[in-house]
């Protein structure tokens, strides 16, 4: 927090980097996650709102993964609140999560079922028959290019095809709210591109709300429309990515910028 | 030499930090962790020299005399020995599935290092780490049957530092030349005729018979220490362990010269390899993609698609089901009604028991395997757990009463008596009290346990659980449990035999306990759900 106060001493952009709260999907209020004596989260707050894509990026172990847990009801807080689509997700998980779909970084999916028979399962759960998202299971199967992997056991697919495999389940239940953690991690170039479209898309036209974790800076510059870096489990700065990249200057990369918070050279890593 | 020791350093420490892990991410190497582990084991150690010292020349051996009990040969160590030596014969002549690198120990191949030492490294680290293990178990057991404790030494480290270097520098260098399928061929005519003479002697002069031929390249060793012990005393053990560690070095470094990096497997693969044919016969169904309600959907996944589908459980059980009848049947036939009540109350309960315990460690492993490792799924996307709590406890209290159920007809085949099959209802309450507890302890593993692996996998890195303080009292009521309902079964069953329960008061249990159960059920079911809401779940 003193880094980003100092920032927005000298440059005069507090207004702008605040999200407005408003209409907001997740509001994550002065969260704490301990694990035994480590501090995974300590006290961070920010907020999304519907229709933006909100990019959490920080070193490993950083506690994106943690925050993005602790969003979905999978962990429990030790401080503070999460807020999903107005109800706390701790409080009223029921009603917070019935609109969310998740992706986590490394999916765990039942090695005997097929990709296929898990999207339909996964949305057989949340209630849907299977003509409901007949069409939606094809056109997402074509898009992520995943037609020659859906009958075999999953035991056997890549981590790709696995990603692949639970970012269409996510995507099936039709979400308003959407948490994935590193979702382009082992994925193909092609199905990169695609994933793009289709958040950018979900959230311009339906007003989908995503709350991502990444360290790849393709997604985090061309797709992202808000940012946080945190680190040690603290939010060094969050804002617009226009905000953000005004900060960092002109000529400066996403990437300086997160170096320069950082307090990383290139210099003093040698 | 010195690679070598290093190399077996590194398996030893690993293996137990790899186990530590489990249970206690990160906290072996603090030092309470260790002084903790070292007493624990400490005591455990001077527990088994106390028992041998006390029990060693005081016990007598019932088959001869002249022994200690301890150092009963005989039928067990005959059938045991033959056992081993097909399977180690199987292992590395006709199945080829090679287990010698476990896992995350790859990285010890691309050393600088010369093959043999990696092998030797690889072999010693693997032999001291299940022998450390195995003292504590072994003593545990000891107190139940005196001779367990050398043999389990023996036979263990027998095969791992004499037979598999063995076998397998043989078998590598046979491959290479082209010759393992004609030896493959002989290995198995050998193992047909070593069980055909089994059979034929048996046959011929009554009893159980295991021909010379399977049992003697296991036990000839054994038999010379045991000689030796007649003559030296205990000085015959620090003989045989020095025979054993010798012969090891000596195949190693004579014959290791022939091995190639390519010759070793890892477990990993192995074990990938046999999971993918399970699950592409799991998978030769149709595709489903359709189900009605939310709950339907759950019930055909979480109950029909694993091994303890009541589908697959039928199939599995049948055969023993029907073995046991006619077994009840025979023994009926041959035995007088006396022994039949002594043979019961001697041999049925103690195994009923172990039986009930084996099904309940089975549940924990297909629970962390597979119900409770995709738990993410169901808090994500099925919302109301209650769904789920039902779900699992409807699946394992139905495996729980198909274990239950054979053994029960067994014994009222033994009986004839239709009061002691109606065990099944008797003691279906406590089932659904210990699936119940098996169900948290699962829980309370997958909130501590890094990864939920089973616990196989953690048998299949060499590690036994018994070292780890920690997951022995995490299993602790998980073992309660299945002692306390198969030993309510057992009770039921001595009862009945012995006539010392009127039968008015067993038609009175079995009306009023599907009552109690369904009750037990819904209350426990609920409990749970809030249970699998709340508990923290690591992907």
């Amino acid at each position: 927090m003193l880094v980003a106060l100092k920032i927005d001493a000298r440059y005069g952009y507090w207004d702008d980097l605040l999200v407005s709260k408003a209409s907001s999907a997740i509001v994550v209020e002065g969260l704490v996650k301990k694990f035994g004596d480590v501090v995974a989260v300590d006290g961070l707050s920010f907020t999304v709102g519907f229709g933006r894509v909100y990019c959490l990026v920080g070193p490993n172990g950083a506690g994106k993964t943690t925050t993005l847990r602790v969003v979905v009801g999978l962990l429990k807080p030790d401080a503070g609140r999460v807020l999903v689509d107005g109800f706390d997700v701790r409080l009223r998980r029921v009603e917070a999560l019935r609109r969310v779909g998740y992706v986590p970084d490394y999916p765990n999916l039942p090695s005997y079922l097929t990709p296929l028979e898990f999207m339909y399962y996964v949305a057989a759960l949340r209630g849907y028959s299977r003509g409901e998202v007949e069409a939606d299971v094809k056109y997402y199967v074509e898009v992520f290019n995943l037609e020659g992997d859906l009958k075999k056991p999953i035991r056997t697919l890549s981590r790709g095809s696995l990603q692949k495999t639970a970012i269409v389940a996510s995507l099936l239940v039709r979400p308003r709210i959407l948490v994935m953690d590193e979702p382009l991690t082992n994925i193909e170039i092609d199905s990169q591109f695609m994933f793009k479209k289709v958040v950018q898309r979900l959230a311009s036209e339906e007003g989908v709300a995503f709350l991502l974790s990444s360290h790849m800076l393709s997604l985090i510059e061309g797709v992202c429309t808000d940012v946080g870096i945190i680190n040690k489990g603290k939010m060094v700065v969050e804002g617009s990515m226009d905000a953000i990249m005004r900060l960092a200057g002109e000529r400066a990369s996403f990437e300086d910028l997160y170096m320069k918070i950082l307090g990383r050279s290139v210099e003093g890593s040698r | 030499m010195r690679g070598a020791v290093k190399i077996a350093k590194i398996v030893f420490l690993n293996q137990l930090a790899s186990l530590w892990r489990q249970y206690r991410p990160g906290k072996l190497y603090k030092k309470p962790g260790i002084i903790g582990a070292a007493i624990i084991y400490g005591v455990v150690l001077l527990n088994m020299l106390f028992v041998v010292y006390k029990y060693a020349g005081s016990v007598t051996n019932p088959l001869d005399p002249s022994l200690p009990e301890w150092w009963l040969p005989g039928a067990v160590l005959d059938v045991v020995s033959a056992l081993i030596l097909v399977l180690t014969f199987t292992q590395y002549y006709v199945r080829e599935s090679l287990v010698v690198v476990p896992p995350d120990f790859e990285f010890v191949l691309y050393q600088p290092l010369h093959v043999r030492e990696i092998y030797a490294g690889i072999g010693l680290g693997i032999a001291a780490f299940v022998l450390v293990s195995l003292v504590p178990m072994a003593v545990l057991i000891s107190f139940i049957i005196p001779w367990f404790f050398f043999m389990l030494i023996y036979l263990f480290t027998y095969v791992m530092l004499v037979l598999d270097p063995i076998f397998f520098i043989s078998s590598r260098v046979l491959r290479r030349l082209g010759r393992l399928s004609i030896v493959s061929v002989v290995v198995q005519a050998y193992i047909v005729f070593g069980v055909l003479h089994s059979l034929f002697n048996s046959f011929l002069f009554g009893g159980l018979f295991v021909s010379p031929f399977l049992s003697y390249p296991i036990t000839w060793l054994y038999f010379i220490v045991l000689s030796l012990y007649e003559l030296v005393g205990y000085a015959s053990f620090l003989a045989y362990f020095l025979i054993v560690f010798c012969f090891f070095l000596l195949v190693v470094f004579f014959a290791g010269g022939w091995l190639d990096v390519s010759d070793f497997t890892s477990f990993r693969d192995v074990y990938e390899v046999r999971l993918l044919r399970d699950l592409k016969k799991v998978l030769r169904r149709d595709v489903l993609v359709s189900w009605s309600s939310p709950s339907d959907a759950l019930r055909r996944v979480v109950l029909e698609f694993t091994v303890y589908s009541p589908r697959l459980m039928f199939r599995k059980y049948l055969p023993l089901f029907l073995g046991s009848l006619a077994a009840a049947f025979l023994v009926r036939g041959f035995l007088p009604q006396e022994y039949l009540v002594e043979l019961v109350g001697q041999y049925l309960i103690p195994i009923v028991v172990a039986l009930g315990v084996g099904a309940y460690v089975g549940f924990i492993r297909e629970l962390l395997a597979n119900d409770l490792k995709y738990l993410w799924v169901y808090r994500v996307y099925l919302i109301d757990l209650s769904f789920f709590s039902r779900v699992l406890m409807l699946k394992y209290v139905i495996a729980s009463l198909v274990v239950v159920s054979v053994v029960s007809v067994l014994a009222a085949s033994l009986s004839a008596d239709f009061a002691v099959f109606l065990g099944v209802l008797v003691v279906a309450p406590a089932c659904v009290f210990s699936v119940f507890i098996v169900l948290l302890t699962a829980v309370l593993l997958l909130r501590r346990a890094k990864s939920q692996e089973p616990a196989s996998e953690v048998y299949l890195r060499g590690g036994l659980p018994v070292l780890d303080p920690v997951s022995q009292l995490l299993f602790l009521p998980l073992v309660i449990s299945g002692i306390m309902t198969y030993s309510s079964l057992a009770l039921y069953l001595f009862l009945v035999f012995h006539g010392l329960i009127p039968y008015i008061y067993v038609a009175a249990a079995s009306v009023t306990s599907p009552v109690v159960s369904y009750v037990a059920y819904s209350l426990f079911s609920s409990l749970l759900a809030r249970v699998l809401a709340e508990v923290d779940v690591r992907v």
